[in-house]
């Protein structure tokens, strides 16, 4: 009889561990429940507290991660007593929303009044994301990004995403300036963006370059093979002339066998080589008509026949490669 | 001196794209292992390209312009001393490359 | 390509490059005394031939080298596996400078010109002694390579 008592007693007390084990993490999964429905349904604020009594009833259950993180991202997001971020998630959450202009221009009338805060940069940056891609005025979509640029209170990740779409955008526009104006003015804020947008400008510049020295080549080479027609006394005799076949197998073998290379290679483009070798023919050609239409010259005249076109060949190859394949110019530092 | 026929020309610069091509293949070899960080050969299990046949196919492919300036050169009514100097030039660079960075 | 391909390729490789090797090196002492013969110039056109088959042979191998061998070759020995690089760098400096020394000999053998024909020569000779060298480093190089690799069932 004494024996089934203790028997009793001991399955009681094992019973009842069990039961308190069993309490906080039913307690917990009812906390992860309700903050789960709370957040789908934008009562952030009560989200919040439930996502923390979920992690603080039993530490070690499987959601505590995912309830930690929601909860370290609402707190990120708590300015205002959650009402801005309740106003952003009504449109964010609705693809057809964000898609409308007056709800658009309403959610950018009410940013403007969010306190500081990361919510602020985030509504910027949906607004320009609607009137760039959705509503097609991008022009509308520079405003909101300079701002979500400039809120310093805004998650830095926001700025610097901020910051790209802006220089894509001014890129797109066409208005390169601009571009570099604002990477320059958050030089740290998205360095690759600052480097690509610099590199840009600096290609600008050499295919501004390079087209006024095949312009300049262009004008001599059409006074020169005038000149060198009337010397020879017709155009006819004019090819044979001014394209030796040497310097033509010599320019279809550096374009043609380059670009059978770079084929056989199978990852690259070939055309910039096509290019170059027409590029070195041309400059074959200028350089063979002014010596016929104008003479040899003196050795100055020489240099300056030689540097021309040198300069012609370089800036051929460098139009060849940035108008087809710019990845090329990368490996090269450009 | 007299001017060398086509077809000595032509066998001229064939002499120098093969040297220019040596020549070349050495500058390539060193230039990759100068400046290029390659995979332990002994960690490397496939790699779907051969970079001696790529080397191989671009030096040659540098060496076929060496044989239009081959051909240029030996235009000139001048002796083909170069010839030699540039075959042991493009000789010696192959055999240090090899012995400095295989 | 099967095993038994590859093994067999590798073995005409072998075969060929000692012909084109001793093709090189018979060569050599007729382009160093006699002028314009003959049998000069049919050895050294055999020896580019034979030499350029050994490169062809050479190709084919290398992606089985590349797949089969090559890592095992440096995991056994790095000093083995860049022997064996080296080798393949000779052999390419081998196959040019043969045809170099076959384009001077003709042109050499078709000049008009004494100091021209003088200077051919000399180049001819600088390419032959340079290819039968350098052949001869590969196929030395390429036996070690491949006895020691044997050994250790490579």
């Amino acid at each position: 009889m004494r024996r089934a008592a203790s028997a009793f007693v001991f399955s009681a007390i094992l019973i009842s561990a069990a039961l308190s084990r069993a309490e906080p993490a039913a307690d917990a999964q009812q906390a992860f429940d309700r903050a789960e429905r709370a957040f789908q349904t934008m009562r952030f604020a009560e989200a919040l507290a439930a996502y923390r009594d979920a992690v603080a009833a039993d530490p070690s259950a499987r959601f505590v991660p995912t309830a930690r993180a929601r909860a370290a991202d609402l707190e990120a997001h708590a300015e205002g007593d959650f009402a801005p971020l309740t106003r952003l998630s009504a449109v964010r959450r609705d693809p057809s929303r964000s898609g409308d202009r007056s709800v658009i221009e309403a959610l950018a009338l009410d940013a403007a009044t969010f306190p500081p805060g990361r919510v602020r940069g985030e509504a910027e940056l949906v607004i320009a994301d609607a009137w760039w891609h959705r509503l097609g005025e991008p022009r509308r979509a520079v405003a909101p990004l300079d701002a979500a640029i400039a809120d310093e209170t805004g998650d830095r990740l926001t700025r610097s995403l901020a910051l790209g779409e802006l220089a894509q955008l001014q890129r797109e526009l066409g208005d390169l300036d601009a571009a570099l104006a604002v990477v320059e003015r958050y030089p740290d804020l998205a360095p690759a963006t600052y480097r690509e947008v610099r590199a840009l400008v600096r290609r600008g510049h050499l295919r501004a370059a390079a087209i006024a020295v095949l312009a300049v080549l262009a004008v001599i080479a059409v006074a020169s093979l005038a000149k060198a027609a009337s010397r020879l006394g017709g155009i006819r005799e004019l090819p044979r002339a001014v394209l030796p076949p040497l310097a033509v197998a010599f320019s279809l073998y550096l374009g043609g066998a380059a670009a059978v290379l770079v084929r056989l290679r199978g990852d690259g483009d070939p055309r910039p080589f096509v290019w170059l070798g027409l590029g070195v023919l041309a400059a074959f050609t200028v350089a063979r008509a002014w010596r016929l239409g104008w003479g040899d010259g003196g050795p100055s005249a020489r240099a300056a026949r030689g540097v021309l076109c040198a300069a012609g060949v370089i800036a051929a190859a460098f139009l060849a490669v940035e108008r087809t394949d710019a990845s090329y110019l990368e490996g090269l530092g450009l | 001196m007299s001017a060398p026929r086509k077809t000595e020309r032509i066998l001229i610069a064939a002499a120098t794209g093969a040297a220019t091509a040596i020549f070349a293949y050495a500058v390539l070899r060193g230039v990759e292992r100068a400046f290029y960080m390659e995979p332990n050969p002994a960690l490397l299990i496939w790699s779907d390209r051969s970079a001696f046949l790529w080397r191989a196919q671009v030096a040659l492919y540098a060496g076929g312009l060496g044989a239009f300036g081959g051909y240029a050169l030996s235009g000139f009514k001048t002796r083909v001393i170069w010839l030699g100097a540039l075959i042991a030039t493009g000789t010696i660079a192959l055999v240090l490359e090899a012995v400095i960075a295989p | 390509m099967s095993p038994a391909a590859v093994h067999l390729v590798a073995r005409a490789h072998a075969v060929v490059a000692w012909v084109a090797t001793a093709a090189l090196i018979v060569a050599l002492p007729l382009l160093l005394v006699a002028r314009r013969r003959r049998t000069t110039l049919a050895i050294s056109a055999a020896a580019a031939l034979a030499i350029t088959l050994t490169g062809a042979l050479g190709a084919l191998l290398d992606a089985p080298y590349r797949s089969r061998i090559r890592q095992h070759l440096f995991g056994q020995s790095p000093a083995l596996g860049w022997l064996f690089e080296r080798k393949e760098h000779l052999a390419f400096g081998a196959i040019l400078l043969a045809w170099a020394a076959l384009s001077t000999l003709v042109a050499a053998r078709i000049s008009r010109d004494p100091a021209r024909v003088g200077d051919l020569h000399a180049a001819a000779r600088v390419a032959a002694i340079a290819s039968a060298g350098l052949a001869l480093a590969a196929a030395v190089m390429a036996t070690i390579v491949a006895q020691l690799a044997r050994m250790a069932h490579l």
